[in-house]
């Protein structure tokens, strides 16, 4: 039976990480099962996820970051879990800038450089097995500051230049992940997630046939669902390995290196 | 504008402190830090040796700096209870020392070198038992800048440490230490690459990459957990020169720095350059972090050079035997590192 379900969720692993990919800005969702020791203690991470979406107002624009960060988590029982997270997030939409009509711009894409953003985090988890258990999980992200980039062009005969930004970029994600433990203890996971995530987008200077610089507005995610899997693996000394994947619109993936605290006993 | 003054020689004064707080123990037992003696110093007696009224009670949870001062005045009450009353009393004070080891003697892998180097000293009967001096030809100002450490620990950083640690939890405070403990990560690792131990360079990096990534840049450290057991390298420039064979000089007081000799003065000149903090802007915000940190660390250490000061009839004179001692013990335990590292590569050849 076990050996059924074990083979069930590496297909779907595997599935999920071929086809796949999403996700939003975050971070990787992790294991359902927290790492925290069982008496209660601290784990810390460090990340990096490529992130891919798509987002709307109207049109279509696919959005992608690169995402490091560094997370700081507390749980006790192997059963809950609370963490935050501290990383930087580049930005880049896809066709913001194209134009159309008499309109003509210098360049196509929205591309900034890093800024920060932190996120917050719970899990908990049932075992209702030796080596499985299914978790839930909600998790939201906020970057601190505006992304902006600048363009120009003809615009009516005249020449312009305008300065776009997108702030206030925030998402919101939740899901359910079931969780099996492989030999050696590693662990794979995988599941659906529902997700919300948004940006205003507002111009310096408003130009008419420019796709995203036409006017101030809101972006968001197309799709709001998708699905997740994973693995995590021990490296031994406190050490895992996370690698993780997402799909809903377009595929993500992230990878982590976990350290868990022991607690120190008098 | 008076008030504008004193405020930036204060924060002067405590950058200058903390700034040389955790990069090197040979000039850290300023205003009331006491600088750090590694190991009981019973068996070594001394040309002036201070009457110790008695042990001060141990806590049950030191700190480094804490330790610092808690072994350096169960030192001195070794070397005066092995006079009065016998070995006995000695081994009983002796227990505590065991938990107050260096971090560099943790480290399991080093067990068979610093199991050497823990184990007190202690002459037979009748054994001349050596003698560790140093020149003190500026006694008189050494002594002035003593009563000036000391009023500036008992007036300012004291009081400040005080209302510091009853607002900001243990925990945290410790975090903060081993936050500046990390940055001070180029200190140890020049000193460990000019010493030639290459092995204490590739541990220092360890640790640092550990914990500045898991340790969360530094406020957490992993490295010493039991699973990991990075231990931090017990070295400074001084130290480093003390191997290479230079002498003492003549004793010397800093003014905030604290107790310090020509050759351990080195560290007050690689801790300008090497410190991470000092290359802030603008010119107030390593002053400003140096005062912070000095506050921080005090407050973790408040009662350890009270303890010293109350035992000794001359505290002037024990601290400056102490300095001494501890700095010989330092460098003779590192040059017996070397000399051990050395007959391994040798057998391996």
């Amino acid at each position: 039976m076990i050996e059924k379900i074990l083979k069930f969720t590496t297909i779907v692993f595997l599935i999920l990480f071929l086809i796949s990919g999403t996700a939003a800005a975050g971070g990787l969702f992790g294991p359902p099962q927290p790492l925290s020791r069982k008496d209660g203690g601290l784990n810390t991470a460090i990340g990096y996820a490529h992130h891919e979406n798509k987002f709307e107002n109207g049109e279509e624009y696919v959005i992608r970051q690169k995402q490091i960060y560094s997370q700081a988590a507390w749980g006790a029982s192997n059963l809950w879990e609370v963490y935050g997270r501290i990383g930087i997030a580049d930005l880049e939409i896809d066709d913001a800038f194209r134009s159309s009509g008499s309109t003509t711009s210098s360049r196509l894409d929205f591309e900034d450089r890093e800024n920060i953003f932190g996120a917050l985090g719970a899990k908990v988890f049932y075992p209702f097995r030796k080596t499985l258990g299914i978790g839930i999980f909600i998790q939201g992200s906020y970057f601190f500051s505006d992304f902006r980039d600048n363009v120009s062009g003809i615009s009516n005969g005249r020449f312009y230049t305008t300065e776009l930004k997108v702030k206030n970029l925030w998402d919101i994600e939740s899901g359910i992940g079931l969780q099996a433990v492989g030999p050696c203890g590693i662990k794979l996971y995988a599941g659906p997630y529902v997700y919300y995530s948004e940006a205003d987008v507002s111009p310096s200077r408003s130009i008419a046939g420019l796709r995203l610089a036409a006017g101030e507005g809101t972006i968001k995610n197309r799709r709001e669902a998708g699905g997740f899997a994973g693995i995590l693996v021990p490296l031994g000394k406190g050490f895992h390995l996370n690698m993780e994947g997402r799909y809903s619109e377009k595929f993500s993936a992230g990878i982590a290196v976990s350290y868990t605290y022991q607690n120190r006993r008098p | 504008m008076k008030k504008l003054r004193l405020s930036v020689f204060f924060l002067l004064v405590l950058s200058i402190v903390a700034g040389s707080a955790d990069r090197s123990d040979a000039s850290i037992f300023p205003a009331g830090t006491v600088a750090p003696l590694q190991q009981g110093i019973a068996g070594e007696s001394i040309h002036e040796a201070p009457v110790v009224r008695g042990l001060p009670e141990m806590s049950a949870t030191p700190g480094p700096m804490h330790v610092q001062g808690m072994q350096i005045c169960a030192a001195a009450a070794v070397r005066t209870e092995e006079k009065a009353e016998g070995d006995e009393e000695a081994g009983n004070v002796s227990d505590p020392m065991e938990s107050l080891n260096a971090p560099e003697a943790e480290g399991a892998e080093e067990t068979d070198v610093s199991d050497d180097l823990e184990s007190d000293y202690l002459p037979e009967e009748g054994e001349e038992q050596p003698t560790v001096t140093i020149s003190d030809p500026l006694e008189p100002f050494n002594r002035a800048m003593y009563h000036f450490n000391d009023k500036l620990y008992f007036w300012l950083l004291k009081p400040v440490g005080q209302a510091y640690g009853k607002v900001v939890p243990e925990p945290a405070r410790i975090s903060v230490r081993n936050f500046f403990s990390n940055l001070a990560f180029p200190f140890r690792f020049l000193s460990c690459l000019l010493q030639a131990d290459f092995r204490g360079v590739a541990t220092e990096t360890g640790r640092f990459t550990v914990n500045t990534i898991w340790g969360i840049g530094g406020f957490l450290d992993a490295s010493s957990s039991r699973e990991l057991n990075i231990p931090k390298q017990d070295v400074d420039l001084g130290q480093t020169l003390g191997v290479y064979g230079v002498g003492h000089g003549f004793y010397f007081v800093w003014p905030v720095f604290g107790p310090s000799s020509l050759r351990d003065s080195a560290d007050i000149v690689g801790g300008f350059f090497l410190d991470p903090v000092n290359y802030l802007n603008p010119w107030y915000t390593p002053a400003a972090v140096h005062g912070y940190e000095a506050v921080n660390e005090t407050s973790l250490t408040i009662g350890d050079y009270e303890a010293l000061k109350g035992a000794a009839i001359d505290p002037y004179v024990s601290i400056r035997d102490a300095f001494v001692q501890y700095r010989k013990k330092k460098i003779d335990a590192r040059k017996v590192k070397m000399e051990h590292s050395g007959s391994v590569e040798t057998q391996k050849k």
